[in-house]
């Protein structure tokens, strides 16, 4: 009777707990396909094809589509704006390949190529590195402020060159993927901080991603919901996209 | 963490030991497995929720409570009122111990109890949203508090709760526990309640 208050009110909380984790669970099922990691196929689940042809659809100009991070339940607040530019990272007529894999060594990397332009994203989970420059005839150069360079060619088929970063080379060797696979990028002023989060997304549904903050150093980026882009990040819902590769920043 | 927390077992409080040494000794050992049991218990809730947290890949989204514009403006709210019910918890605490100059109303144990409940059940959605979208971070010091505290919130409060309904402890189990209760659910309002409200704004 008294005594037993207390443990009804343990009980009673576990039981929300759990309520509460089955209807996270199941949301996270049918709301996003939150693709974690491991139980993730290469087939893209319904919702995401749903928001890849929506995004190809703007795509198909290759100009960058400013997209707001905020939605009816985001929790971006009134002074974080988010960008992303909004191109399929998948061949197209416009001739934009992206290619992905894992490198020898550890860390995955994504190269976006659009016509005479790519980016290129490397991230092993605790360092990353964005690198633009030219693609012109399929030969890449691309570097970034740090001294990091990406060299090789690309075919369309295949991607094959040199990545060094940190001042350690090792060779690539990637192959075109598609949508959700591919290259992710989210930027945002929150708080008067820029916020820049890079994620590689493989065919076999696996994921690595950082952020930083004022280009500070970099943290591990929780996952990518897939389906709509979206992530949090510093406590700010934004909405990653393939970047654009003429807009070297 | 919860064990951290605890002040040595081997020493009983006197008010609670049995006239005779017999009984002294039996109350004791009675007294000290009482303790482990429901430390142990506590300490299992706080390492389960830290490693959850931890292992877990953050979803980034969980369930939202309709008529505010987000999740994190619900849960700012909802930490606010366990907070402030936690206030109730110690001014009532402190009635029902002798502790206030005024005498207690008949009423006080059932004020703390009730308040007790409500301000548990308004920081479980809360927490669940906590560990299920973003999980136990520790990327600068305000976010690896406010997780550990968490840890320790709902550890130290089952120890509270399970201690309510064993006979035989020392006088001191029930306001060390809630005190650790109430420190580490006002940690946790000001590491993100306080933070949200002064670095994002007062909003709904």
């Amino acid at each position: 009777m008294k005594l037993k208050g207390p443990i009804v009110t343990l009980g009673v909380g576990a039981v929300l707990a759990a309520a509460l984790l089955v209807a996270n669970v199941s949301l996270s099922h049918r709301d996003a396909d939150a693709v974690a990691p491991a139980a993730a196929t290469s087939s893209a689940p319904p919702a995401s094809t749903t928001s890849a042809s929506t995004t190809s659809t703007s795509a198909t100009t290759t100009s960058a589509t400013t997209t707001s991070a905020t939605s009816s339940t985001s929790v971006a607040s009134g002074s974080t704006t988010a960008t992303g530019s909004a191109v399929a990272p998948t061949a197209t007529a416009t001739g934009k390949v992206t290619y992905a894999g894992e490198v020898k060594g550890g860390g995955s990397l994504a190269v976006a190529v659009s016509g005479d332009t790519a980016v290129a994203y490397f991230c092993d989970g605790r360092t990353e590195a964005w690198l633009w420059g030219s693609a012109a005839g399929g030969v890449l150069d691309l570097k970034d402020k740090a001294g990091d360079t990406l060299t090789g060619t690309a075919t369309g088929e295949r991607l094959t060159g040199t990545l060094t970063t940190g001042g350690r080379s090792r060779p690539v060797d990637l192959k075109p993927v598609h949508k959700p696979s591919g290259l992710y990028r989210a930027t945002a002023d929150v708080r008067g901080a820029k916020v820049v989060g890079g994620w590689v997304v493989l065919p076999d549904g696996s994921q690595v991603g950082a952020w930083t903050a004022d280009g500070g150093a970099p943290r591990p980026a929780p996952a990518l919901d897939l389906a709509t882009g979206s992530v949090v990040l510093d406590g700010v819902r934004l909405t990653a996209a393939a970047p654009d590769p003429a807009a070297a920043s | 963490m919860s064990q951290d927390a605890l002040p040595p077992v081997t020493e009983p409080d006197p008010a609670t030991t049995a006239a005779t040494p017999d009984a002294a000794a039996g109350g004791r050992s009675r007294a000290t497995t009482a303790l482990l049991t429901t430390t142990a218990a506590g300490a299992a809730v706080s390492l389960v929720l830290g490693v959850f947290g931890r292992v877990h890949t953050p979803s980034g989204v969980a369930i939202n409570v309709a008529g505010f514009s987000g999740p994190m403006e619900v849960k700012v709210w909802l930490a606010s009122l366990s907070a402030g019910l936690a206030v109730v918890q110690l001014v009532s605490a402190l009635a029902m111990y002798g502790k206030l100059p005024v005498r207690a109303p008949r009423w006080t144990g059932t004020l703390h109890r009730w308040s007790g409940r409500a301000a548990f059940l308004a920081a479980v959605p809360v927490a669940m949203h906590c560990l299920y979208a973003l999980g136990f971070q520790s990327y600068d010091t305000r976010v690896l508090v406010h997780s550990l505290a968490g840890c320790l919130f709902f550890g130290a409060f089952t120890v509270k709760m399970l201690s309510l309904s064993r006979s035989g402890l020392p006088g001191w189990v029930l306001p060390v526990f809630g005190g650790v209760v109430f420190t580490g659910l006002t940690v946790l309002w000001l590491t993100s309640s306080l933070w949200f409200f002064t670095t994002v704004g007062v909003r709904f």
